[in-house]
């Protein structure tokens, strides 16, 4: 009873929109207004240049551009285009970033579900390097 | 510039596999078959689809109602509302067309003009007496 496959619902919202809250789709989603909350979604989201997003992202795919600051979570892949911002962690088997983007966060991209290899003399240790940078918050 | 494969730049299209929780504002057009639980804001037009689902008010510049709507709708020119539409709440706007086959259940005020009812007697209320105690259902 889900949508007919071929005919992925195919969304827009454009630069005149403003949303505060949550948004909640499954088909694809191309977004260029301004967002003030999460977007939870089996779908794909298309974020145009002119978007602007405050919350986290989680999604099957999403191409990032404009600003957002926020977590961003895929299932598949995440793309952040020459003229993104992302302030903000990215979880997601793919990543691929474009030069030019700006990107401060946290990364784990990690599709083979990997661990480092065991640091030479502590014995099945697996612990990750110390961080360079602080956490935030 | 825009990276949005639209050339039509204020064409808002939300279908029926979205869901919505909070304010959504926009200027130009939008078309909405989802489900939203909050209000929507606009200074344009809004049509909504069969399988639009909203609970909450809505104030445009016009509206075309389908789907079910549960709050008040007020529009600065028209409202148009279609067959099937199930409407739990009050109408404002300069013109409003219904077809048949409408639930509707609210009160309207439909008034282009500011035309007042009939000048009553002196010492009378120039109102009629409500119907319905407002929000008394």
């Amino acid at each position: 009873m889900s949508a007919i496959p071929n005919a992925v619902s195919r969304n827009v919202l454009n630069t005149d929109v403003e949303i505060k809250g949550n948004l909640k789709f499954s088909g694809e989603l191309t977004f260029a207004g301004k967002l003030d909350g999460e977007i939870q979604s089996e779908g794909a989201l298309h974020l145009s240049d002119e978007s602007i997003v405050r919350g986290n992202l989680n999604l099957h795919s999403a191409v990032l551009r404009g600003k957002v600051s926020g977590n961003v979570s895929a299932k598949e892949k995440i793309e952040i285009k020459s003229k993104g911002e992302l302030f903000g962690d990215i979880r997601a088997p793919k990543l691929v970033i474009e030069e030019g983007a700006t990107f401060v966060g946290k990364c784990e991209v990690n599709p083979n579900k990997s661990s480092p290899l065991p640091l030479p003399g502590a014995a099945g240790a697996t612990k990750l390097p110390e961080p360079m940078i602080p956490a935030r918050k | 510039m825009s990276t949005t494969n639209n050339n039509n730049d204020s064409k808002n299209v939300l279908n029926s596999d979205v869901e919505l929780k909070g304010t959504l504002r926009f200027t130009g057009e939008m078309t909405f078959d989802g489900k939203l639980e909050g209000d929507i804001h606009s200074e344009g037009t809004l049509n909504l689809g069969d399988n639009a689902v909203i609970k909450g008010n809505i104030t445009a510049n016009s509206v075309l109602v389908r789907g079910k709507v549960n709050g008040n709708v007020t529009a600065k020119e028209k409202i148009d509302i279609k067959t099937k539409t199930e409407l739990f709440g009050d109408i404002r706007a300069a013109r409003l067309v219904m077809e048949e086959g409408v639930i509707f259940v609210g009160q309207t005020e439909v008034n282009p003009n500011k035309v007042s009812p009939i000048a009553p007697r002196a010492g009378e209320p120039a109102k009629p007496a409500p119907l319905a105690k407002p929000g008394g259902f």
